[in-house]
C-alpha cells in the first residue's frame, strides 16, 4: 500500500473514530440516516447508461444527462464503495467508464462541458450551453475520485479533464467569470458576479495548476450582506438553501476566514439554514407544509415546474413547496433541526414522498402537490451531506488536493484551531 | 429546287430492340427509386416515429419546462411566465429541429452506401448491355473494313446473346451474294457473261 492509500485510509478511520456529527443521534435517528443514504445511493448506480456511465438529470424518462449530476454520481460512488454497497472494482470501473467517456467521446470547449448531454451518445443535447459552474461540479466530483482512487488512471483522467480547462477563457476578459458559452451566440450575458454557489468553481479556476484566473476573481464578486431576524447572511439572490450547500459539499469552509470582508462561509451557510428554518416557521400560517420540522426552501420542482424557491434574505420566492433536500443539504450546518425536520417528513409523508432513492424531489401541502421523480443534484446533494455530516471524509479529502490547497492560501486566512475537532 | 424534308415517320424503327432496351433502362430506374425509397424510409421512419411521437414529445415538452426552469433560476429571471412559455417553445423547436436533422442525417447515412451501390451497379449494368450493341457494331466495322479491302471471305456473325442478329444475317447474306457473284463472274468464260452478272448492280 503506497504513501497515498494509507493517508486516505487514515483519514477515513480518523473521521470514523472522530466523527464531525455534533448530535449524538439515537439508534432510531441512525438507521433512518443509513436507510436514506443507502436509497439515494440507488439513484447513481440504476439512472445511468451502462455503456457510458452517464447518469440522468432526473429519473424522469426521456430526461437528458446532467454534467453536474455526474459530479455528484462520481462522488457517491466512492461514498457507496467506503460503506459497501457497491464492492471497490465496480465502483472503479463504473468511474473509469465515466471519466474516459468524458475524456474521449463528450465534446467541450476549452475543457468546459455542455450543460445537457444525450444519454445514448454524449453529444451535446437541447441546444445547451457550455456551463462553467456544471464542468466545476462535474471535475469537483471527478477530482475527489481521483483523490479517492489515488494513483490509478481515475486519477490520472480526472487530473488530466481538470487541467485541461482554460479557466480564463470563461472570464471573457472580464472581472468574474462568465456562466457560460454558446457556439451559436457566443458567451452568455450572465456572470458569477454575486454570492452563490459558483465559490467553488472560483476555487478551482484559482487553484488550477495549468490554467488559473487571477485571484483578482474572487474579490471581485459582490457579497451583499441583510439581516433576516437574528441572523446575518451575505446571501445569494433567490435565497435558495442549495445555494449555501453546494460548494460545501466538498468544501470545508469552517477554518476558512475570507480575505474579502473576513466572511466565513461556513458560519455564513449555518446562519443561512436557521434563516430559512425561522422563514418558514414565521410563515406557517400561510402555508400548511411550512414549520419547525419542516423546512429548507430551495430550488425544486413545484406545482408549476422548478423554480428558484428560497427565503430571506433574498428574494424568497415561495408557494407553500419543500423540498426534503433543502434540509439534508444542511445536515452540516444545523445537524439536530435537519434530521429531526427529515425525519418528520418521513414519518408523516412518507407513503407520498419517500420511494426507491429516497425523497421525492419536493412537496406541497397547500396544492395537494407531490413529486412523482427524483432529481440528480437534489438526491445527490443529500447523499453528500449525510456522509459529511457522518464522517465527513468527502470533505477531508477534497481539502487535501492541491488546487484547493493554493486556492485557500491564496484567497483565505486560515484559522489554525481546526473548528472541526 | 426546295430540297425535300426528311421527317421521320415512326420512333419504333426496332421495335423489339428498342422496346427490350426501354425496358431495362425502366426497370434500372425503378430499382434506384425503389432502393431510395425503402433508405428513406427505413432511416427516416424510424427515426421520426421515434422522435415524434406522442409519448416521445410529452417528454420532450417537460424537458422543455424543465430546462426554461432551470434558466430561470441561474439567469435570476424570476417569474416571468410569458417569457418562460415562448423559450419552451423555443427550446422545444430547437428539439425538433435537430430531431429532423438527426434523420435526416440517418436518412443520409443509409442512402449513400446504396446509392454508390447501385451506381455501381448501373455502371457495370451498363458496360454489359452496351457490349451487347457495341460488340456487333465493331465486329461490322471489322468485316466492313476487310470486305472494303477485298475480302470477301469474311464473315459478319455475332455471339449468341448479342443484338443486332437480324443486321448481321442480312449482311452476311450480302457478303455470301458478293462472294457468290464476284465467283461466277470469275468463272465467267466470256466478257459478255460477266456483265450479265454484274450488271443487277446499279452504280
Amino acid at each position: 500500500m503506497n504513501e497515498a492509500k494509507i493517508v486516505l485510509v487514515l483519514t477515513v478511520l480518523a473521521s470514523l473514530l472522530c466523527p464531525p456529527s455534533a448530535h449524538a443521534l439515537s439508534p432510531g435517528q441512525e438507521k433512518f440516516l443509513d436507510k436514506l443514504s443507502r436509497d439515494s445511493f440507488g439513484y447513481f448506480m440504476e439512472e445511468t447508461n451502462p455503456e457510458n456511465g452517464l447518469i440522468k438529470d432526473s429519473s424522469r424518462l426521456g430526461a437528458p444527462c446532467s454534467v453536474a449530476v455526474v459530479g455528484f454520481g462520481l462522488t457517491a460512488l466512492c461514498i457507496g464503495e467506503s460503506n459497501g454497497w457497491v464492492s471497490r472494482e465496480e465502483a472503479y470501473d463504473r468511474i473509469v467508464r465515466i471519466l474516459r467517456t468524458f475524456t474521449g467521446k463528450v465534446p467541450h470547449e476549452h475543457g468546459f462541458f455542455y450543460h445537457f448531454l444525450d444519454m445514448r451518445t454524449g453529444k451535446r443535447a437541447w441546444n445547451s450551453e457550455v456551463s462553467s459552474i456544471d464542468t466545476a461540479l462535474f471535475l469537483a466530483g471527478a477530482l475527489f475520485a481521483g483523490q479517492y482512487f489515488k494513483d490509478t488512471e481515475v486519477d490520472r483522467l480526472a487530473r488530466f479533464l481538470y487541467e485541461r480547462v482554460d479557466w480564463p477563457w470563461m472570464m471573457n476578459s472580464r472581472e468574474v467569470m462568465c456562466m457560460g458559452w454558446k457556439p451559436e451566440t457566443g458567451f452568455l450575458m450572465y456572470y458569477w458576479d454575486s454570492y452563490s454557489e459558483a465559490t467553488i468553481l472560483y476555487a478551482l479556476a484559482i487553484g488550477s495548476p495549468t490554467h488559473p484566473i487571477e485571484e483578482k476573481a474572487w474579490f471581485a464578486w459582490k457579497r451583499p450582506r441583510d439581516l433576516y431576524g437574528e441572523y446575518e447572511v451575505v446571501y445569494s439572490y433567490f435565497g435558495s438553501i442549495f445555494t449555501y450547500q453546494y460548494s460545501h459539499a466538498w468544501i470545508d469552509f469552517r477554518n476558512l476566514c475570507d480575505r474579502a470582508g473576513g466572511v466565513n462561509y461556513h458560519d455564513n451557510s449555518v446562519s443561512a439554514t436557521l434563516a430559512n428554518r425561522q422563514f418558514c416557521i414565521n410563515n406557517s400560517d400561510k402555508h400548511t407544509g411550512y414549520g419547525e420540522n419542516s423546512w429548507g426552501l430551495t430550488a425544486s420542482l413545484g406545482p408549476d415546474g422548478y423554480r428558484g424557491y428560497g427565503a430571506r434574505p433574498g428574494a424568497a420566492i415561495n408557494d407553500g413547496t419543500i423540498a426534503p433536500c433543502g434540509m439534508a443539504g444542511s445536515l452540516i450546518f444545523a445537524e439536530e433541526e435537519c434530521i429531526k425536520g427529515l425525519k418528520h417528513l418521513y414519518e408523516k409523508h412518507r407513503k407520498f414522498l419517500y420511494g426507491k432513492y429516497g425523497f421525492k424531489d419536493a412537496f406541497n401541502e397547500d396544492e395537494g402537490w407531490w413529486a412523482e421523480e427524483y432529481l440528480g443534484i437534489d438526491v445527490g446533494i443529500t447523499l453528500i451531506m449525510l456522509e459529511n455530516c457522518k464522517r465527513g471524509f468527502v470533505r477531508k479529502a477534497f481539502m487535501g488536493t492541491d488546487p484547493i490547497k493554493s486556492w485557500a492560501q491564496k484567497c483565505f486566512k486560515i484559522q489554525e484551531e481546526s473548528k472541526n475537532i | 429546287m426546295a430540297q425535300k424534308t426528311h421527317k421521320r415517320l415512326s420512333y419504333l424503327v426496332k421495335k423489339n430492340f428498342q422496346v427490350k432496351y426501354t425496358l431495362l433502362i425502366l426497370s434500372t430506374l425503378l430499382l434506384v427509386m425503389f432502393a431510395s425509397a425503402a433508405g428513406i424510409y427505413l432511416g427516416m421512419w424510424s427515426s421520426i416515429i421515434e422522435n415524434f411521437n406522442e409519448f416521445k414529445v410529452s417528454q420532450n415538452l417537460e424537458t422543455a419546462k424543465r430546462i426554461a426552469g432551470y434558466e430561470d433560476v441561474r439567469y435570476k429571471k424570476g417569474d416571468y411566465r410569458i417569457e418562460r412559455i415562448f423559450r419552451e417553445a423555443e427550446l422545444l423547436s430547437t428539439e425538433q429541429r435537430s430531431a429532423l436533422a438527426n434523420a435526416l442525417r440517418a436518412v443520409n447515412r443509409t442512402l449513400l452506401p446504396k446509392i454508390a451501390i447501385l451506381a455501381g451497379l448501373i455502371f457495370l449494368g451498363g458496360i454489359f448491355l452496351s457490349h451487347k450493341v457495341a460488340g456487333p457494331m465493331y465486329r461490322f466495322e471489322q468485316s466492313a473494313k476487310a470486305v472494303k479491302e477485298g475480302n470477301l471471305r469474311v464473315h459478319f456473325s455475332v455471339r449468341k446473346n448479342d443484338e443486332m442478329k437480324k443486321t448481321a444475317s442480312m449482311l452476311e447474306e450480302m457478303a455470301e451474294s458478293l462472294r457468290g457473284d464476284i465467283e461466277r463472274i470469275k468463272k465467267a468464260g466470256t466478257l459478255e457473261e460477266a456483265h450479265r452478272i454484274a450488271s443487277k448492280y446499279k452504280t
